[in-house]
């Protein structure tokens, strides 16, 4: 295997007393797309906001061999890594357009950020909503917006929490296959889903999380075929681990 | 009151209402963009003020020696806050930012003071000295404290507000100055004369609301201050750092502070504590706007010195009661038409 981009060893982030990631180690190798798949509360969202310096967390955190344990936020942007939060953090007074140029901003002194027109051209409906408030936007649109903003900002790393969330399948089904893009195109991806079936289909490998500990782990045609994952997360998925809204994305 | 003083105390009021205007949109910024109430916004004014005073008078202002200092802990913290990403170039500029630009300043004051170069050079003088203390103030008291609630912040610019006034005693003196007015000019308009020193006032103020908006609207500093206003996370994902918008909104504060000084230095004595009444009564304005709209503060600011200016003129014993006191019913008003909002974080 190649040298891998990001590497996490024994990640463990605690709330208080309560340890919501334990000892999570994993990688991620250049161009490759790496899901982390989980129920509600296994610790996805914790471990993707340790890796981005979000929150502290212990254990050993490197991207391209430097170690990043230490920095904060704004120094991981800027060395590559982006992430698009859960609740994608758009800034919702603001127009379109605007959240799209500060996704460039850690460029402001030497240009080289993304291009609008391009962004535009990757997501048109973007470019007819330009000049309209960032919080105006439906749910899916705030997601394109989101992962358009991290682009400018031409990431290495792209993580991306729970991008299907709240959204309708037709949707859904975009988003990935903007990802699966991006992947090809050669930003490596880690993408925590609950939406197993969608992750699984386009990851090239991937992590099962449960409370906070990697349970299975192996390249997604191995998961697909696993029969822990199979039971758990594709067969009866949304029966019982989703919430009823979100069952319509989940199928 | 008849109708030729009620149009004097208008215009008394609107050229203090400039000021207070000033003033309220820099405790906006400032508040919005670190959830500091920034009550030694006043000092920054009276140091403006001072400054240029002791500059007219050729000799060397008790903010350089201050500038200095605060440049040296400034400097220190810098380098505490940045300990794990430090570097020789990080070094070289965090150096070049606390140190060597504070000591240019100071050269160029000692130089420039005693030749008593001219009432414009030495208030780019006065600029140039307090406006870098707004950076240093932040990374020195609040940096440190990013993560802490509005009212530890609160909290902490009390204190600061405390030691400012108290260094401007041991800088200043406790006597206090009044610089020449910018203009002697005069036109008379009707019953009224309007000076060329209300006119400099009001047309200066119109120009930082200008120049704001500009700032804001067309630059991406700008918008990256509304960004981490709007957002802190979602800014903080952008590269953003709560730091550099900190220290960017609190030079800009220090800068209209010192400009404020500049322009109220003719009209009044300024002491070393004078600043603190004047910052008052701009946050009262900046309250009305509900510590978040720039308009509405910047039209408040306009209210509170007419207020302030009929209120001296019927009742003075009373004027600062009268235009504290007009904040209850606002307050009132806001609290009844709005939910409580909970504090963050």
């Amino acid at each position: 295997m190649t040298v891998p981009m990001l590497e996490a060893e024994a990640v463990s982030v605690a709330y208080g007393k309560v340890e919501a990631v334990r000892g999570v180690s994993l990688t991620v190798a250049p161009g490759r797309l790496v899901t982390v798949l989980g129920a509600n509360g296994a610790g996805k969202t914790t471990l993707l906001n340790a890796l981005m310096g979000v929150l502290p967390a212990r254990g050993r955190i490197r991207f391209e061999g430097a170690d990043l344990t230490r920095l904060p936020v704004e120094a991981r942007v800027a060395r590559g890594l982006s992430l698009i939060p859960e609740r994608r953090e758009l800034f919702s007074t603001m127009s379109v357009e605007d959240n799209l140029k500060l996704g460039a901003f850690r460029f402001r002194s030497q240009g080289g950020g993304g291009d609008l027109g391009e962004m535009y051209r990757l997501f048109p409906r973007l470019a007819e909503r330009r000049r309209q408030q960032a919080g105006t936007l439906s749910g899916g649109e705030r997601q394109m917006l989101a992962m358009a903003r991290a682009l400018m900002g031409r990431p290495r790393l792209l993580m991306l929490d729970e991008p299907s969330l709240g959204l309708a399948p037709l949707i859904v089904a975009e988003v990935m296959r903007t990802v699966a893009r991006l992947r090809d195109e050669g930003v490596a991806i880690l993408l925590v889903e609950q939406n197993a079936r969608a992750a699984l289909r386009i990851a090239d490998h991937g992590y099962v999380l449960d409370g906070g500990r990697v349970v299975i782990e192996g390249d997604s045609r191995t998961l697909q075929g696993d029969a822990r994952v199979i039971e758990t997360y594709l067969g009866t998925l949304a029966a019982d681990d989703a919430p009823p809204n979100r069952a319509a994305s989940g199928r | 009151m008849d109708a030729t003083i009620l149009l004097l105390l208008l215009q008394d009021g609107v050229v203090n209402g400039a000021i207070y205007a000033l003033i309220a949109l820099s405790l906006v910024l400032v508040f919005t963009v670190t959830r500091v109430i920034l009550i030694p916004q006043g000092e920054f004014v009276a140091y403006g003020a001072l400054t240029l005073a002791s500059l007219e008078a050729g000799t060397l202002p008790g903010t350089v020696p201050l500038l200095l200092g605060l440049g040296g802990l400034a400097f220190l913290a810098d380098c505490a806050e940045g300990r794990h990403t430090l570097d020789g170039r990080t070094l070289l500029r965090l150096a070049l930012r606390d140190l060597a630009l504070p000591a240019l300043v100071a050269a160029a004051a000692w130089i420039l003071g005693p030749m008593k170069p001219g009432l414009l050079i030495e208030i780019l003088v006065t600029l140039a000295i307090v406006t870098p203390m707004g950076g240093f103030l932040h990374a020195v008291a609040f940096r440190p404290l990013a993560h802490a609630s509005v009212l530890v912040l609160l909290i902490a610019s009390v204190g600061v507000h405390l030691a400012l006034t108290g260094l401007g005693l041991v800088f200043f003196g406790a006597e206090g100055s009044r610089t020449p007015p910018l203009s002697e000019a005069s036109f008379p308009a009707g019953p009224l004369l309007i000076s060329g020193q209300s006119l400099w006032m009001i047309g200066l103020t119109l120009a930082i609301i200008v120049g704001l908006w500009l700032f804001f609207s067309r630059t991406l500093l700008g918008k990256a201050l509304i960004a981490t206003a709007v957002n802190r996370l979602g800014a903080r994902l952008m590269g953003i750092a709560p730091s550099l918008a900190g220290r960017l909104s609190f030079s800009v504060a220090a800068f209209i502070g010192a400009l404020s000084g500049v322009l109220i230095a003719p009209l009044t004595t300024v002491y070393y504590d004078t600043g603190f009444l004047i910052g008052l009564k701009g946050f009262v304005a900046a309250i009305i706007g509900g510590l978040a709209s720039y308009p509405a503060a910047a039209a408040a600011a306009i209210l509170v010195g007419i207020i302030e200016s009929v209120a001296s003129f019927e009742a003075s014993a009373f004027k600062e009661v009268i235009v504290f006191m007009a904040i209850i019913p606002v307050l009132l008003w806001r609290s009844l038409r709005s939910a409580p909002i909970e504090d963050e974080e």
